[in-house]
């Protein structure tokens, strides 16, 4: 895999153990990894090293995990995995929308954990930030959307609404939940995500790519998660 | 438990509005009756009092005229309606004054009446004395229409009246009484219907002080307490589940290393009872966390994925492992499901090799098979261990049942799951011995582009 060696971890946990076995297992599987203890050193280190994904204990002795979570997001856009023991129901909910990419609950296993980065490394190349999917490419900083090499032309929105699903292929976004995401600032209308989802279809059907958005009846939209 | 409501009934002849009314009832008449009585003869001997002083009155005047019998012919027009007759001691009447014949005045009467010729009379009698000796009686007839008529209508107006209050009392007694108990009715009908392990508030507003809000206030108080107090259990459950998750990452990828680098038995059977100890602390923290619906992270997936998942982590069990050749395609939290596979496995597994001696003649087997039914996915596991007590059967998947053995949480977890999915777990015994678990999906209701 093309992450594999190049990728660099940090891993912000404040049990020393609990570090130095994730540390020690993810440097065997070939990662360079980076360990801090506190919220503040993580931010600190992940502006000085970049790494390619932090796995964020949402627990800290210091800082709101969340936070932490929300400004490395802003600063380096980094993949972010967080490792979440706490008892609130919202907390995993909260820690997508702060920009986590995926969640793991402890206890976890190892071979559980090497699961999850390597299918969040398989979608998004170091340092670069865009999403690969078979011939789907998605570039979030520059906007770009293309296939292949025909390059395809979103609205913002419709964009931002193909990011969110592609970010997670095979995850279930109901319409509420994408419309929070991509529309905070909107009274929320049944339409606007429908339309939006069927302009994207018909534009990625155009470029030869079928049945991307799947629709699940009474539950939502997923990217198709079948290769 | 099922979910059918339950209403709680009260026969209408035992409710208590209808007794009270009744009660009511009873009462009004038996005031109204007493009070009916005593007016009624209050007004009689009223009115008898009136008229036998009248009576007298006259009775004296003639006793005084009668003193010289000369006097006696120029009276009848001054006495005018009144009439008198005058009977010597054989009781003969010697003389009347009467434009009519009257006939002799000694009359039966009929509650102190006389009934003549259309006439209703009250007749009084005085001694007739001549110097204080009694030589005859003297009779005095005076009109006493009015006292019949008004004896009449008193029975009347009275009876009427204590008929009508009392045919008021019970509807409107009864009619209290209903709006008074009806928040009592309505608290027990929702009491009833308390899911004891969410014991939601019964939701009436708006009561009175009075001995029903009272006491509803006291039931409602109950529920809050067992509420909080449930909070703070499940707080503490969930908090010790937590301070389990870090060390037991920890002792369960330690172990793992260990057992890899060594393939040491003992490293080996360390590391699954580590694994153990950390499933069932998710299952501590999934029930700690009450209602699952908000945490499912549902992702469109292939059932087989899953089922293969579990069945990979028993490669070293007696597992026969069965999917069909089709994507199964459902919506679900492949992390709870997995879990859920998995508690049931892990219990078929443990039933088998926990009793192999008494099956000594049939090799230990689990089936984990995952199949289309319709609109479903059907995971079943089966088993040939010592099957499940039917006594046991409709309660096993409640929470901290424990007689089936185990500590009644992983398969109250998995029906917890199920029902999250919109499915539904259940148990058999095969007609062949052993368990049957069975976990029931909807498959994903997918739209075609």
């Amino acid at each position: 895999m093309q992450g594999r060696g190049l990728a660099k971890i940090l891993v912000v946990e404040d049990d020393e153990n609990l570090a130095g076995v994730l540390a020690g297992d993810l440097r065997l599987a070939g990662y360079e990894v980076l360990s801090v203890k506190t919220g503040l050193a993580a931010l600190e280190l992940a502006a000085l090293e970049h790494p390619d994904v932090v796995l964020l204990d949402l627990g800290l002795p210091d800082l709101d995990g969340l936070e932490v979570a929300r400004q490395l997001r802003a600063d380096n856009a980094p993949v972010i995995i967080a490792v979440t023991g706490r008892i609130s129901i919202a907390d995993r909910v909260d820690g997508l929308y702060a920009g986590a990419d995926d969640y793991i609950t402890k206890p976890f296993a190892l071979e559980e954990l090497r699961a999850r980065l390597h299918a969040q490394l398989r979608l998004r190349r170091p340092h670069n930030d865009a999403i690969e999917i078979g011939t789907l490419k998605l570039e979030p900083h520059a906007r770009k959307c293309s296939v292949g090499a025909a390059e395809i032309s979103l609205s913002t929105k419709e964009f931002e609404l193909l990011e969110i699903l592609a970010r997670r292929p095979g995850r279930i976004f109901s319409q509420s939940e994408l419309f929070e995401r991509s529309y905070q600032d909107l009274e929320p209308d049944s339409n606007a995500i429908e339309v939006r989802i069927s302009a994207i279809r018909r534009k990625l059907r155009q470029a030869g790519l079928e049945n991307v958005i799947r629709t699940v009846r009474g539950a939502g939209y997923a990217f198709r998660n079948s290769d | 438990m099922s979910n059918a409501f339950l209403q709680p009934q009260v026969r209408p002849i035992h409710a208590l509005r209808t007794r009270l009314a009744l009660a009511y009832t009873v009462l009004t008449l038996f005031l109204t009756g007493i009070l009916g009585i005593a007016s009624y003869f209050g007004i009689n001997f009223a009115l008898e009092r009136h008229l036998k002083e009248e009576t007298a009155s006259y009775g004296q005047n003639l006793q005084a005229r009668f003193d010289n019998p000369i006097n006696a012919l120029q009276e009848k027009a001054f006495y005018g309606e009144v009439y008198y007759q005058l009977h010597d001691l054989d009781g003969q009447p010697v003389a009347q004054f009467h434009s009519s014949n009257l006939g002799n005045l000694q009359l039966p009467t009929v509650n102190g009446l006389t009934h003549l010729e259309n006439r209703v009379l009250w007749i009084g009698k005085t001694n007739w004395t001549i110097r204080s000796r009694v030589i005859g009686s003297i009779y005095v007839a005076v009109d006493a229409r009015e006292l019949e008529q008004t004896r009449k209508f008193a029975l009347v107006a009275l009876t009427g009246l204590a008929l009508l209050a009392t045919l008021l009392a019970f509807p409107l007694g009864y009619t209290i009484g209903a709006r008074g108990l009806k928040p009592l009715e309505l608290a027990a009908a929702r009491a009833a219907n308390v899911d004891p392990s969410n014991p939601q508030s019964l939701g009436l507003t708006g009561l009175v002080g009075d001995e029903v809000g009272v006491l509803v206030g006291a039931l409602e108080g109950t529920l809050t307490r067992i509420r909080d107090r449930q909070q703070i259990e499940r707080g503490t459950l969930a908090e010790i589940a937590h301070e389990l998750g870090t060390p037991l990452t920890v002792l369960t990828a330690q172990l793992e290393n260990l057992a890899s680098q060594t393939a040491n038995p003992l490293a080996i059977s360390a590391r699954d009872a580590a694994w153990d100890i950390a499933r069932t602390s998710e299952d501590l923290l999934l029930l700690a966390r009450g209602e699952l619906e908000p945490t499912l992270d549902l992702h469109l997936l292939d059932a087989r994925e899953v089922v293969r998942a579990v069945a990979l982590e028993y490669q070293q069990s007696p597992l026969e492992f069965v999917v069909p050749p089709n994507r199964l395609e459902i919506s679900a939290d492949p992390v709870r499901l997995r879990q859920a596979i998995r508690n049931l496995t892990r219990n078929a597994v443990r039933a088998v090799t926990n009793t192999r001696e008494t099956c000594e003649f049939r090799p230990a087997s689990v089936q984990l098979k995952l199949e289309q039914q319709g609109q479903k996915a059907i995971i079943s596991i089966t088993d040939n261990g010592p099957g499940i007590r039917p006594e046991d059967l409709e309660f096993i998947f409640e929470r901290f049942y424990s007689r089936a053995g185990g500590s009644g949480i992983g398969l109250a977890v998995v029906r917890r799951i199920a029902r999250a999915h919109g499915g539904d777990a259940r148990a058999f015994n095969n007609h062949t011995g052993g368990a049957m678990f069975v976990l029931e999906l909807p498959l994903a209701d997918l739209e075609l582009e």
